[in-house]
C-alpha cells in the first residue's frame, strides 16, 4: 500500500517525508495570505467592531457606530451615527454625533495610543433618550449621588429679579427732564425785565435834570465872561444879577438832583434785594424740579451684597455643579469592564485615547433646558485626571 | 510510541491534534485585546497543529478564561513584580508596537504563563486521549449529519486500524 493511498504525513519512503512537510507548510502560508487579506478587506467592519469593544470596556454601556470608514490617504476615520449609552442613566445617550471625524496620529498607534490631533463631530446631540436600554449584561448600574440639584430656569426675564433691582437703582439716578420743561419763567428773569424798564426810565430824568443844570451853567460861565471884558462897573452889575440868580437855580436843581440819587440809592437796594430773593425762589424751584435723588445706601447695599447676591451667587454655583454632573467623571460615573493592573515599569501612563482639538457643534440638556452649543474641546482623553491631559471645554450655548 | 498513535486521518495524528489543542489553549486563555493572542494564532496556522482541535480548545477556553482572571492577576503581578524580570520589562516597554502585546498587564501575563505551562501537561494529556480514543472520536464525529452536510461523504471513509498501521 502506497503512501498517496493512505495519505499519511510521515511517509517512510526517503525523501517524501521532506516534500509532505514543505506542502504542508505552503498550505499554511497560503492560510496566513487568505486571513492577512480577509482582515484588509474587513478591516473597517473589523476596526468598527474593535473600537465598539473597547469603548464599550471603557464607558461601561453600550455604544454604537453607525458607519466607519477609514481614510488611508490622510489617515482619518470617519464615524456616522455614533451613541455613547450614559452609564449613569442606560436609557439616555451621553453622547450622540450624527456625523464625525478623526484625524489620526499614526506614529502614536505603536505605543497603543489612539492620538488624535484633530477631529468633528457634528450635529451632537447630549442627553438624549435613547430608543431601548444601553446598559450592558453583569454591569451594576444602581446609582448612590445625591439628590440632584437643579439650577432656576434663565429663560424667563420677567422673573429676573437682580434686574429689577438694577432698574430701580438706576431710575434712582436719572434726572427727570420732563418736571424742568413744565415749569414756568423764573420770577428773576421776569423782575429783571421789569427793573431794566424802571431804571432806564428814572435815569432818563436824571439825565435831563442834568442837562438842565448844564445848560444853566453855562449861562452863567457867558455872563460872567462878558462881564470880564467890559470895563463899565454898571454894565458888570447888570450882568451879574443874572448869573447869580442862575446860580441859585443851580443849587436848587444840583439839591434835587442829589435827592433823587438818594431815593435811586435806596431803591437800587430794595430792587437789589427783590432780585436775589428772586433768584433763590427760581433755584429751590429748579432744585426741586430736576431733584437729583441722593444714593439710596439700602438700595444700594440690596444691589450689590443684599440676600439677592446671595442667591444669586448660591445659583451660580449650582449651575456649576450641574456643569460639573453633566460631565461624567471617568473614575466614578463610568463602569469600566477591566481585566487585570496595568503595571508601569518607569513610564507615565499613557492614555489609550486623546483628542487634542475637537470642535462639537449640537443641542444637548443642560439643567433640565436645551441648549444649542458649539466650540471646542482641548485635550479630552480617556484619563482626564492627569496633569499632562488637562481637559478645557471653550464651547458657547 | 506505537505507529497506530501517529495517525488518526492522514494529516491528523495524535500529535497534531494534540498540539491544536494546545496552541489553541494558550490562544483562549490570554485576552484577545493583546497581540500574544494573535501571535499564538499564528503560530497555530504555520504549525502542523490541528486547526479544528486548536479552534475548538480557543473557543471553549475563551469562554471560561475571564472566569479564572482571579487566579490569572496574581500570577502575573509576580511575574511582572520579579526583580530578575525588571530590567528586560523596562527594555520591553520602550520598544516600539510592544505595548500592543499587553505584557504589562497582570491578567495577559498571567493568563500567558499559566497556558504557556498548562500547554505542556495539557499536550501530554490529549496526546493520550487522542491516541486512545481519536479514531473513535473523528469517526463519531465525521459521522455526524451536520459535519456530513458541510462536508459531504468522505470518498476513502476513515482508515481502519489495520490500513493506518504500517506496514
Amino acid at each position: 500500500m502506497g503512501c498517496r493511498q493512505i495519505r499519511k504525513p510521515f511517509c517512510p519512503e526517503k525523501g517524501m517525508d521532506f516534500m509532505n512537510r514543505f506542502r504542508n507548510l505552503v498550505t499554511r502560508l497560503v492560510i496566513v495570505g487568505l486571513l492577512v487579506l480577509a482582515i484588509w478587506i474587513a478591516r473597517e467592519p473589523i476596526a468598527k467592531q474593535v473600537l465598539t469593544r473597547q469603548a464599550e470596556n471603557y464607558v461601561g454601556a453600550k455604544v454604537e457606530i453607525g458607519q466607519l470608514g477609514i481614510n488611508s490617504g490622510d489617515d482619518s476615520i470617519h464615524l456616522g451615527g455614533l451613541e455613547i449609552t450614559d452609564p449613569r442613566s442606560p436609557e439616555d445617550n451621553l453622547f450622540q454625533a450624527e456625523v464625525g471625524r478623526l484625524s489620526l496620529d499614526r506614529g502614536r498607534l505603536a505605543w497603543r495610543q489612539l492620538s488624535i490631533p484633530h477631529a468633528r463631530f457634528s450635529e451632537v446631540k447630549i442627553g438624549v433618550p435613547r430608543s431601548g436600554s444601553g446598559a450592558l449584561p453583569n454591569v451594576d448600574y444602581s446609582r448612590s449621588n445625591d439628590e440632584e440639584v437643579l439650577p432656576t430656569s434663565f429663560a424667563e426675564p420677567d422673573v429676573n429679579p437682580l434686574a429689577a433691582l438694577s432698574q430701580r437703582f438706576r431710575d434712582s439716578l436719572t434726572v427727570d427732564l420732563t418736571q424742568m420743561l413744565a415749569l414756568p419763567d423764573f420770577e428773576a428773569n421776569d423782575l429783571f425785565g421789569q427793573l431794566d424798564t424802571k431804571w432806564n426810565q428814572q435815569f432818563k430824568a436824571e439825565s435831563e435834570l442834568l442837562s438842565a443844570i448844564e445848560v444853566k451853567l453855562t449861562g452863567i460861565e457867558k455872563k460872567l465872561d462878558r462881564s470880564n471884558t467890559n470895563p463899565n462897573p454898571l454894565r458888570e452889575f447888570k450882568e451879574t444879577v443874572p448869573a447869580g440868580e442862575l446860580l441859585k437855580e443851580c443849587r436848587s436843581s444840583l439839591s434835587e438832583l442829589s435827592g433823587h440819587y438818594s431815593s435811586l440809592q435806596e431803591s437800587a437796594n430794595l430792587d437789589r434785594e427783590t432780585l436775589s430773593s428772586a433768584q433763590i425762589r427760581d433755584r429751590q424751584q429748579v432744585l426741586s424740579s430736576t431733584a437729583v435723588q441722593q444714593f439710596d445706601g439700602q438700595l444700594l447695599n440690596e444691589l450689590l451684597v443684599g440676600p439677592l447676591q446671595d442667591q444669586l451667587a448660591k445659583e451660580s454655583l449650582k449651575w456649576f455643579r450641574q456643569f460639573q454632573e453633566a460631565v461624567p467623571n471617568a473614575s466614578t460615573d463610568f463602569r469600566s469592564i477591566k481585566r487585570g493592573r496595568e503595571v508601569l515599569f518607569g513610564e507615565t501612563p499613557r492614555p489609550p485615547l486623546v483628542i487634542q482639538e475637537c470642535d462639537v457643534d449640537g443641542e444637548g440638556l443642560f439643567g433640565n433646558q436645551r441648549f444649542k452649543f458649539a466650540g471646542k474641546i482641548h485635550n479630552f482623553s480617556s484619563h482626564p485626571g492627569g496633569q499632562r491631559y488637562r481637559t478645557a471645554f471653550d464651547v458657547v450655548g | 510510541m506505537s505507529d497506530r498513535n501517529r495517525i488518526v486521518d492522514g494529516v491528523n495524528t495524535a500529535h497534531q491534534l494534540a498540539l491544536g489543542v494546545a496552541i489553541g489553549a494558550v490562544i483562549g486563555v490570554v485576552p484577545k485585546d493583546s497581540a500574544f493572542s494573535w501571535i499564538m494564532v499564528l503560530i497555530l496556522v504555520i504549525s502542523r497543529g490541528n486547526l479544528l482541535c486548536g479552534v475548538l480548545a480557543a473557543v471553549g477556553l475563551s469562554i471560561v478564561s475571564p472566569h479564572l482572571d482571579g487566579y490569572f492577576d496574581p500570577v502575573g503581578m509576580f511575574v511582572l513584580n520579579h526583580d530578575s524580570l525588571q530590567a528586560v520589562f523596562t527594555e520591553w516597554i520602550k520598544v516600539p508596537w510592544m505595548a500592543w502585546t499587553r505584557f504589562n498587564n497582570t491578567v495577559v501575563m498571567g493568563s500567558l504563563v499559566c497556558g504557556l505551562v498548562a500547554a505542556i501537561p495539557l499536550y501530554v494529556t490529549a496526546r493520550f486521549f487522542f491516541n486512545a480514543w481519536g479514531i473513535a472520536l473523528i469517526e463519531s464525529v465525521t459521522q455526524l449529519p451536520v459535519v456530513r452536510m458541510f462536508f459531504g461523504e468522505e470518498e476513502d471513509g476513515v482508515p481502519s486500524d489495520q490500513e493506518a498501521v504500517l506496514s
